[in-house]
């Protein structure tokens, strides 16, 4: 145990200062963008993981409130429909996310747009993306690649193209040739 | 003029593959269950109190120590908060380089029972 503790101690000290910057998001859910209510606690909570099954015990560790503030929040999320509360066990309810719920899918990109603002990723747009192509509102036709070799001439550079896709009618080819200036 | 470019197709070189823009960009893999804790990390601002993510992995049958072992340090890594009371973070570095995996494996949004997660099968 004590070896254990030397190294998780060690394993500490070999960590980075995090930059100023990101500080606001350890205590802040969402950035600080809704205050940090018990409610945008919970919330950031439970959309980070909507696979699991919340127990009221265990987001009042989690998100460091009081089991009536915590009550409260899920009562609240159940009418609004962003969780589905299980009574199976009377003593013991759990809460679970409305996998269906709008509410998810945009609370979610919220969570990639703060990001996406910090960082200049593209981590919304690329969910959206895909949340359309799963959601069968718009279909991938073709995914493929291209390969460009540039070729040395006599009178002029020129650099051909060349596009190779798996469709879903087969795999297709096309090809271009510029002239390089 | 088509077979002709496919005649004269080469594999790529090694330098094309490695390069940023090429398929090697998004390695290394963290799995699938490293993926759903990066899922979280995403939807949680990218950096997590440590003592949080370890309940958080806990309560899943996961386990913290072993994710931060098998990501490298310039993707994932320990962070300090300096301060009377110094607090320990987790720090998702490249939050680009998550997203590509979370969505590779399909762990940001809820299917409620498909996933089983078990101890150190990362």
């Amino acid at each position: 145990m004590h070896f254990h503790r030397q190294c998780q101690r060690l394993k500490m000290e070999d960590s980075t200062i995090l930059p100023r910057h990101l500080r606001r998001y350890l205590s802040n859910p969402y950035g600080g963008l809704f205050g940090d209510s018990v409610r945008a606690r919970v919330v950031q909570e439970v959309v980070a993981d909507p696979d699991h099954e919340y127990r009221p015990k265990e987001l009042e560790d989690m998100v460091d409130a009081s089991a009536p503030s915590i009550r409260g929040a899920l009562s609240t999320f159940v009418k609004l429909g962003l969780l589905e509360k299980d009574s199976t066990d009377r003593q013991h309810p759990t809460f679970r996310v409305k996998p269906d719920s709008k509410k998810l899918m945009a609370l979610t990109l919220l969570s990639y747009a703060m990001i996406d603002d910090r960082e200049g990723s593209d981590l919304m747009d690329d969910a959206v993306l895909d949340h359309c192509i799963s959601s069968g509102k718009i279909e991938r036709l073709a995914m493929g690649v291209f390969v460009a070799m540039k070729t040395t001439g006599t009178t002029a550079d020129t650099r051909k193209i060349l596009y190779v896709a798996s469709t879903e009618t087969g795999p297709m080819m096309s090809a271009t040739t510029e002239v390089v200036r | 003029m088509v077979e002709d470019i496919v005649v004269n197709l080469q594999i790529p070189s090694a330098k094309l593959q490695a390069s940023p823009d090429g398929p090697l960009t998004h390695q290394p893999d963290p799995g699938e269950n490293a993926s759903r804790f990066l899922a979280m990390l995403l939807k949680e601002g990218a950096v997590k109190a440590y003592s949080k993510c370890a309940q958080w992995c806990e309560r899943r049958d996961l386990d913290l120590e072993a994710i931060l072992e098998s990501i490298p340090v310039s993707k994932l890594r320990r962070a300090t908060v300096p301060g009377k009371d110094p607090i320990q973070a987790v720090w998702l570095v490249e939050p680009a380089w998550a997203g590509y995996w979370v969505r590779h494996y399909d762990t940001e949004r809820g299917h409620h029972g498909k996933m089983v997660v078990r101890k150190k099968s990362l």
